[in-house]
């Protein structure tokens, strides 16, 4: 469960990104939170994967503070979770096999293993086919769907997306909230994606979150715009 | 297992990024080669003053002339009290006769007709020092005891040229430390650059949960090396270009006092300081330079 309790958040240079903000996300939940730029959904990505500290107020994540945690305990946090972003960060000198792969090298799983997952990864984001391909020889879609990959290898409780389909058009879009949609179910995977895209929040209906000037202003568990 | 999986994925991922920034790394490698060559320059310069010291030491004598109307007593108490003094190293008893065998020696046959009973000479001590610059005050030392007629050494001449080489050697080894942290200072901008060149990876890593110590440890070892070859290069160079210089001059400078060390010695003795402080500096360099950037991030 996710739990955010009365959470502030100020940058040195005096923008107050969130305020009082309380929130609970149950286990398996998909989320939207949507809002205007600057309106704090960044930031509470960046709060909920350990980059940034709250200047007040708690976030728990199973039961972890997140705010609390030690530098060096961050690491090992964030193996729990998987990110997913919109300018998709592969690494371009990795093929896509590789680039999923970092993900279980970095924490030190032995080689026969990294390659059983990894093409069971491979199979769940339906990239079988372009395992040996460069990120720059695949499509948009392709390659968000190799960042899903990349953040699902280490069978995260929690994935965090930020603007997935930002870059992809309508089509391609669907296809990745479908492929999210099958993951949720899949591995359980509690899921919350940031998104601007008003088009897809109305077709695939699910709580959503708005935030405006760092303040929650509406949670629908109905989902959609027409709800709000 | 799973430490063993980390180190070699460390050792492939270090090399993969000397391969990726290969002119870069030589480069710098050729950086840490002129610093540590000046270093080792430096070292042998100072080794030398060392060595150079200690011959000339070992050939400074006080020679300690007594008075002549003393008893066998006398001798050995004044022994003692030379003995005493801080300085002193050795001191060996020069009889009145083994004097005058050593004027003879040295001033000719002339001096013969004062064998026997007619010896002018008095007994004597030749005393060396531990310190040879502080000579001069042993030496007065001495010359204050009550039964000691006259000391003579080198004189100023030798104290002086001690004094010199002792400043040839400060200034070397002064030289040899700003040039280890000019050497530091290039190869932390090197992996700077490197780091930069790689902080969308970085960032990929913390990401997916690298640890800090996951993130550094390839830069690292990226930096070891770089200070290896530099070192390499160094060591190599100085080797032929020492055994060189000591073939042509034949193993001595100008005098057969200013002896050159043999050139397995001086390798033995350069070699490990030039490795360890190549591959020292390259750790030390890389190790500032991504420490800074990844405490910077959580």
């Amino acid at each position: 469960m996710i739990e955010l309790i009365n959470v502030d958040k100020s940058y040195p240079n005096g923008v107050h990104a969130l305020n009082q903000v309380s929130l609970k996300i149950e286990d398996g939940e998909f989320v939207y939170v949507i809002g205007a730029t600057g309106s704090g959904k960044s930031t509470m990505i960046k709060l909920l994967n350990g980059e940034e500290v709250p200047d007040s107020g708690k976030i728990l994540v199973n039961g972890c503070d997140v705010g609390a945690l030690k530098h060096r305990k961050v690491p090992q946090y964030r193996r729990q979770i998987g990110c997913i972003f919109q300018d998709y960060r592969l690494l371009p000198r990795l093929t896509v096999y590789e680039n999923i792969a970092f993900a279980l090298e970095v924490v030190g799983m032995p080689k026969k293993q990294i390659r059983k997952r990894v093409r069971e990864v491979l199979d769940l984001v339906d990239l079988q086919e372009k395992a040996k391909s460069y990120p720059d020889e695949l499509s948009g879609g392709q390659q968000q769907r190799v960042t899903i990959g990349r953040a699902i290898a280490n069978n995260p409780k929690l994935l965090i997306a930020d603007e997935p389909t930002g870059n992809l058009d309508p089509e391609k879009s669907f296809e990745i909230i479908e492929l999210l949609e099958k993951i949720n179910r899949s591995i359980n995977a509690t899921i919350i994606m940031v998104t601007h895209d008003s088009v897809l929040v109305e077709k695939y209906k699910k709580r959503t979150i708005v935030l405006d000037n760092g303040y929650i202003v509406h949670d629908s568990s109905q989902g959609g715009y027409k709800s709000i | 297992m799973r430490w063993i999986y980390l180190f070699f994925y460390e050792l492939k991922h270090a090399f993969i990024k000397i391969k990726r920034h290969v002119v870069l790394c030589l480069s710098s490698s050729m950086a840490i080669f002129i610093s540590i060559f000046l270093v080792a320059a430096c070292l042998i310069i100072g080794f030398h003053v060392d060595s150079f010291s200690k011959n000339i030491e070992s050939d400074v004598r006080i020679h300690v002339v007594l008075n002549t109307d003393i008893s066998q007593d006398q001798i050995e108490d004044i022994q003692k009290e030379i003995q005493n003094i801080s300085n002193v190293d050795k001191i060996t008893f020069s009889s009145k006769d083994e004097e005058l065998e050593l004027m003879i020696q040295e001033k000719g046959e002339a001096f013969v007709m004062y064998r026997g009973e007619n010896n002018p000479l008095a007994n004597a001590f030749f005393v060396t020092v531990k310190d040879g610059s502080k000579i001069e005050q042993t030496s007065k030392e001495i010359e204050q005891l009550d039964v000691v007629s006259s000391c003579v050494y080198g004189g100023s001449s030798v104290t002086k040229m001690m004094e010199m080489l002792e400043k040839v050697r400060t200034i070397g080894y002064g030289v040899s430390i700003l040039l280890i942290f000019l050497s530091l200072y290039l190869i932390h901008n090197t992996i700077r650059t490197t780091i930069y060149s790689q902080q969308s990876e970085i960032a990929i890593m913390r990401t997916v949960g690298a640890t800090p110590s996951f993130i550094k440890i390839p830069f690292e070892l990226q930096g070891m090396f770089i200070g290896f070859v530099g070192s390499l290069l160094t060591y190599l160079v100085i080797r032929a270009g020492y055994t060189k210089i000591y073939e042509i001059t034949g193993g001595n400078l100008f005098v057969s006092i200013l002896k050159l060390i043999e050139p397995e010695t001086m390798m033995h003795q350069i070699g490990w300081i030039l490795f360890a402080l190549g591959i020292g500096i390259g750790w030390m360099a890389s190790k500032l330079a991504v420490s800074k950037y990844v405490r910077k991030n959580r």
